[in-house]
């Protein structure tokens, strides 16, 4: 017990900023490995506005490089790849690797009675492309989509900060 | 038989507040260190159905733009059709009013009709795509900033093929 010469302070202003605080950093935190991904560092643009309403569902793929930076400072890039699943997929071996991982998610749409009458699906897929992968390489991802039954693209931009 | 003496009132038990208020403090700074202020993230939809080649899905003859590339993946030329519109920012500026002048006016009833169709060297790095893209598509309200936007559709021409190196 406090006594009669100890000076009680009230604590309750300053744990409810406290709480206050940590709700608010617990909310803005985003531990989403896609938007955290340094591998993609994706081009600017102006007009790159987030979806007003954002889809059910939605395929993302991240295409980018392997940036490695060695202690004089110089970063050396392997690349481009396809980052899927946990995999590094180049592009040569889209038909081979990434396209079987890509029907198995038509199939999961399938299931969910995500298919238009004419057998495409809905779900759109969200491409991330770092800034400097060769733009034939993003047209090839985007026809092996194609032909597995995607035909909505989002192109992902930064709006610049 | 001696009795105890009522109190007064309920008496104060003291907690101990420092090691809660130690635990919050060590989470505010975990999430300080941990957060990353990130620029948002923004879309362009394209609809590309397999097969739809170059001016079957629309009425009108798409305006196309060709982003020419030199072997390192940097851009040689912007072309609008058959005119060369140089090879820097103010290129795509030039895309922007070229692009505003055949569509009219921002918000016409055939804007949503008009497509663009781009068609880029297989090297040329994605950015200038994007570049192309935000030209073709609208420009900022400099009173609002927010985009005002022209063109609706976009679309790819058929990849070229890779250089040899």
């Amino acid at each position: 017990m406090a006594n009669s010469n100890s000076i009680d302070i009230d604590m309750t202003p300053m744990i409810d900023i406290v709480f206050q605080l940590i709700t608010f950093f617990m909310v803005v935190i985003n531990f989403d490995a896609a938007d955290a991904d340094e591998r993609v560092r994706m081009a600017i643009s102006d007009l790159a506005r987030p979806p007003k309403v954002k889809p059910t569902g939605e395929l993302v793929l991240q295409m980018g490089f392997d940036r490695v930076t060695n202690r004089g400072g110089q970063t050396r890039k392997d690349g481009p790849f396809l980052f899927y699943s946990g995999e590094k997929i180049t592009v040569q071996s889209f038909d081979r690797v990434f396209r079987p991982m890509l029907d198995r998610e038509f199939q999961i749409e399938k299931l969910k009675g995500n298919l238009d009458s004419d057998g495409k699906t809905r779900t759109p897929v969200v491409i991330r492309a770092d800034a400097e992968c060769p733009t034939g390489d993003v047209q090839k991802l985007i026809q092996v989509c194609q032909q597995a039954g995607y035909e909505k693209f989002a192109l992902k931009a930064m709006q610049p900060e | 038989m001696k009795l105890k003496k009522a109190s007064s009132g309920p008496e104060k038990i003291p907690i101990d507040m420092t090691p809660m208020i130690d635990c919050v403090f060590q989470l505010i700074i975990f999430f300080m260190l941990t957060l990353k202020i990130r620029a948002n993230e923004g879309d362009f939809n394209i609809n590309m159905p397999l097969g739809a080649g170059v001016g079957q899905s629309a009425e009108l003859p798409p305006i196309k733009v060709r982003l020419e590339a030199n072997p390192d993946g940097t851009l040689r030329s912007v072309g609008l059709g058959r005119q060369s519109l140089g090879n820097d920012a103010r290129a795509f500026g030039l895309l922007n009013q070229e692009v505003l002048g055949l569509v009219g006016r921002p918000g016409a009833a055939f804007s949503k009709d008009i497509e663009v169709e781009i068609d880029a060297d297989y090297e040329l790095h994605y950015q200038h795509v994007v570049s192309a893209m935000t030209a073709c598509t609208g420009r900022l309200d400099p009173k609002t900033k927010e985009p005002i936007r022209f063109v609706e559709k976009i679309k790819f021409a058929p990849p070229r093929p890779k250089k040899p190196e």
